[in-house]
């Protein structure tokens, strides 16, 4: 099933959250949704599923709207937060409500129990719950209909190591079934690990929908990475061919705007030993701050110390 | 179906739904009973056991609407009201099965609290050899009265917990709207008009003196010499509950969850 969104506008008063934001989900790979703060990822999640009604625009699943869906656990299986859960209702109970509502059988709710590791506490109450139970448990709600398209806005919140890299299973084991899978996350380590597809967007407009692999090569710096006992011979011919050198070590420096092939050639010719010569690409975070520099809602003004404190 | 069988079972695994419609129904059901066993005055017979049962299900229903304006609003206030949508998105679907249980649960508050007071007290009476001067027949209206004031009054609850989404505030107004709230308007009213029979369309005035056993015993079936009778007050106050709900649900389905 792929999630297509079109032209989707919803504002606030005079505030604009979502601003003709357009992407797609496809089927069978994991699609980050990124952006910063206030960006309107929550807000574009809402609309997707009828909770917020969109100023424009239109969401559909397969060509059809959310509300069209007769049984939408089946189709759609969406966490948007953790806490939408009545902290005196049972986790069993809560679960055995919205199977019930879409026609599953109660004993569902004690199977997906399982499946996220709450059997244990299935009798107990959300308001004993840590924050990594109750995302368990969303998880849970998420599972119930077996969905072929699971939207979730920041999984990872509240759980510890071992439940992150549970949960980052869980999503690529999911997609990995063919099911379309929405996931925002501030994590961006987490999301270059589970993600193939990003959706990037900023002041609620789309900034870049694309693999994890071209957004980076999009945004990220590229460098060579030059370890060599004759490095301060080698570096006048990097800079000759067009190239910035910024030195690390003694021995080793980084090249900047020069392929790793030239500066090989460069050491061949001049005789010059390599230790080693590695292209290096920045981190997906790099590529974010990078891509979403110009649209970030909220901006520090203090400055990192060098000792770790703020000037 | 399957929506009304799910919020129903949201209604009743949750406790303190429980203990808000059982102090509903306890305190009639309480001083009937504690009344039947101790009053001793020579004026208490099975007539009197009606007005009172009768009379103290008033409070039955301003607490069947609190429960109501409380179980609605907690959907809003827990946020659960998201994965309810998300669920069922035929918000109109899902309002109207919220309202309907609240119908029933309102009904049911009542009938429990009119056999249980008034068979318990009767038990009573007939123990202490105080015998009935009032068939049971000419307390029926009343009864069925008492049972749709409950209900829709519940109905009323809802409503303002799906308007105001706010416990606090639904609450302030279900309790100070009938008791405060419309005497101001009546009040004023009379002062505008300077016809007293305005207060006969007050609606939870008319929607009160529906419980009145003995008010009503008046031959002509209403309170009110000139005023609407018991079936015009009954439809008058479920038209007031119907369109409070129905206004509700339009703007629940319509506005951002």
């Amino acid at each position: 099933m792929t999630v297509s969104v079109r032209d989707l506008t919803k504002k606030y008063g005079s505030k604009v959250a979502v601003d003709h934001l357009s992407f797609d989900v496809r089927p069978g790979v994991v699609t980050g949704f990124l952006g910063p703060n206030g960006s309107g990822k929550s807000t574009t999640m809402r609309c997707m599923l009828g909770l917020d009604r969109p100023d424009g625009g239109e969401v559909s699943f397969d060509g059809q709207r959310f509300r069209d869906l007769p049984t939408p656990l089946h189709q759609v299986g969406a966490l948007l937060d953790a806490s939408y859960v009545h902290p005196a209702r049972t986790a069993r109970n809560h679960l055995r409500w919205l199977a019930v509502s879409n026609g599953l059988p109660q004993k569902r709710a004690d199977e997906v129990l399982e499946m996220v590791g709450l059997t244990a506490v299935a009798k107990g109450r959300p308001k004993k719950f840590s924050l990594g139970m109750k995302q368990r448990l969303g998880l849970a709600s998420v599972l119930l209909g077996d969905p072929q398209v699971v939207i979730l806005d920041e999984p990872a919140n509240g759980l510890d190591p071992e439940g992150i890299r549970w949960i980052r299973d869980v999503l690529v084991h999911l997609a990995s079934q063919g099911r379309a899978v929405l996931v925002s996350s501030h994590q961006l380590s987490e999301m270059a690990l589970m993600a193939d597809d990003l959706v990037v967007i900023g002041q609620g407009r789309l900034i870049e929908q694309g693999t994890v692999d071209q957004f980076v090569s999009r945004y990220a710096l590229t460098w060579v990475r030059v370890v060599s006992p004759q490095a301060s011979a080698l570096a006048p011919a990097v800079e000759a061919g067009g190239g910035r050198v910024e030195w690390i070590g003694p021995d080793s420096f980084d090249a900047h705007g020069v392929e790793s092939a030239a500066i090989g050639e460069a050491a061949a010719r001049d005789g010059i030993v390599l230790h080693e010569l590695s292209p290096q690409t920045g981190s997906l975070e790099d590529a974010f701050l990078k891509a979403t520099a110009s649209v970030q809602e909220y901006t520090t003004h203090l400055e990192a110390s060098s000792d770790g404190g703020a000037a | 179906m399957n929506i009304l069988r799910s919020e129903w079972l949201k209604w009743r695994t949750v406790r303190m739904h429980w203990l808000l419609v059982g102090i509903a129904m306890g305190l009639p059901i309480v001083v009937s009973i504690l009344t039947a066993i101790f009053r001793n005055d020579g004026m208490l017979d099975k007539s009197s056991v009606y007005e009172l049962v009768l009379g103290t299900s008033f409070v039955t229903a301003i607490l069947s609407g609190v429960a109501a304006a409380v179980v609605t609003s907690g959907e809003y206030g827990h946020l659960t009201i998201r994965p309810t949508f998300a669920a069922m998105p035929r918000r109109g679907v899902v309002l109207a099965a919220k309202a309907l249980l609240t119908l029933l649960i309102g009904i049911a508050t009542q009938v429990v609290v009119l056999v249980v007071a008034i068979t318990a007290s009767f038990s009573i009476l007939d123990s202490r050899g105080i015998l009935s001067t009032q068939p049971v027949a000419d307390a029926m209206p009343a009864m069925i009265g008492s049972v749709a004031f409950v209900a829709m009054l519940a109905l009323v609850g809802h409503a303002l917990g799906a308007l105001f989404r706010s416990a606090p505030l639904s609450i302030t107004t279900i309790i100070l709207w009938p008791l405060l709230v419309e005497n101001i308007i009546g009040a004023l009213l009379v002062a505008i008009t300077d016809n007293e029979s305005v207060l006969d369309w007050l609606p939870f005035r008319i929607g009160f003196e529906m419980l009145s056993y003995s008010a009503f015993d008046m031959g002509d079936g209403g309170m009110f010499s000139d005023g609407p009778t018991r079936l015009q007050a009954s439809l008058y106050f479920g038209a007031v509950s119907l369109g409070l709900t129905l206004l509700a649900s339009l703007v629940a389905s319509r506005r951002d969850s």
